[in-house]
């Protein structure tokens, strides 16, 4: 699979897209972060995503998330509201003093932690006085 | 026989009562970001994205013609939601489910909109 591609839609979805005849609409989830004693705690809202429609990749300082969420199947018209996007995609740079290789991330109804420890360089030293 | 044309033809003053039904939903005070209501054949759905929100922390009730969505929280009670239902929804059809952050209600049509009537 192209990686750019990727990006926007998966194969799979595109591929109903052009059966549908409707345009995947993608929106940069609603997110924050906050710092914590070891490192950086980011906080992603993704309603209607299962874990098996999140990807999650680290490329060199570069974190990449690319979501699916689930639409109810069958015909019906919006009276209320503005539709819920079919994709959510993130790049957040990390900072060099964190260490994106032992990051670790959880979802949990909608969503998603993800914690990034800071580099081992970056920890604070207790340096001894001879 | 000669009958005007309002009863020859019963659609157009059927859909005046969706249109009254959907505008009240438009009318619908206070609906957040996240909030969407559609309709279908059988008869409407709403969806609100709860994401991070655990389902204890929410619930749901029928009272007074409306659906009324409370979400309490540890530290304290956030903003009521209640979403005025028309005389089409039957109330005791009504039902809900959370799932992975988006709580969806269901809103069946009375099923008397077909119902033979019988005249005494």
């Amino acid at each position: 699979m192209n990686e750019e591609n990727n990006m926007t839609c998966t194969e799979a979805s595109c591929t109903e897209a052009v059966e549908d005849s409707k345009p995947l609409t993608t929106a940069q989830p609603v997110w924050h972060a906050r710092k914590t004693d070891d490192g950086v705690e980011v906080e992603v809202t993704l309603p209607g995503v299962r874990k098996d429609d999140l990807e999650l990749k680290v490329e060199g300082r570069e974190l990449r998330l690319n979501a699916r969420r689930q639409q109810p199947s069958g015909d019906r018209r919006l009276l209320v509201g503005r539709p819920a996007p079919d994709n959510y995609a993130l790049k957040l740079r990390l900072g060099e003093s964190l260490d994106g290789d032992r990051l670790s991330a959880a979802l949990k109804d909608g969503l998603l932690t993800i914690k990034v420890p800071l580099a081992v360089e970056a920890l604070p030293k207790t340096i001894t006085i001879n | 026989m000669i009958l005007p044309t309002y009863l020859r033809n019963s659609s157009p003053w059927l859909n005046d009562f969706s249109r009254i039904f959907e505008n009240s939903f438009r009318q619908w005070s206070g609906a957040p970001s996240g909030v969407r209501v559609y309709a279908h054949e059988g008869g409407w759905m709403a969806e609100v994205d709860y994401p991070g929100v655990a389902k204890d922390e929410l619930s749901l009730k029928f009272e007074d013609g409306h659906v009324v969505l409370e979400h309490t929280k540890p530290d304290g009670q956030l903003p009521t939601y209640r979403l005025p239902l028309g005389d089409q929804v039957d109330p005791q059809s009504i039902t809900a489910s959370f799932e992975h952050g988006v709580l969806t209600l269901r809103l069946p049509k009375h099923r008397a909109a077909s119902k033979t009537i019988e005249i005494l």
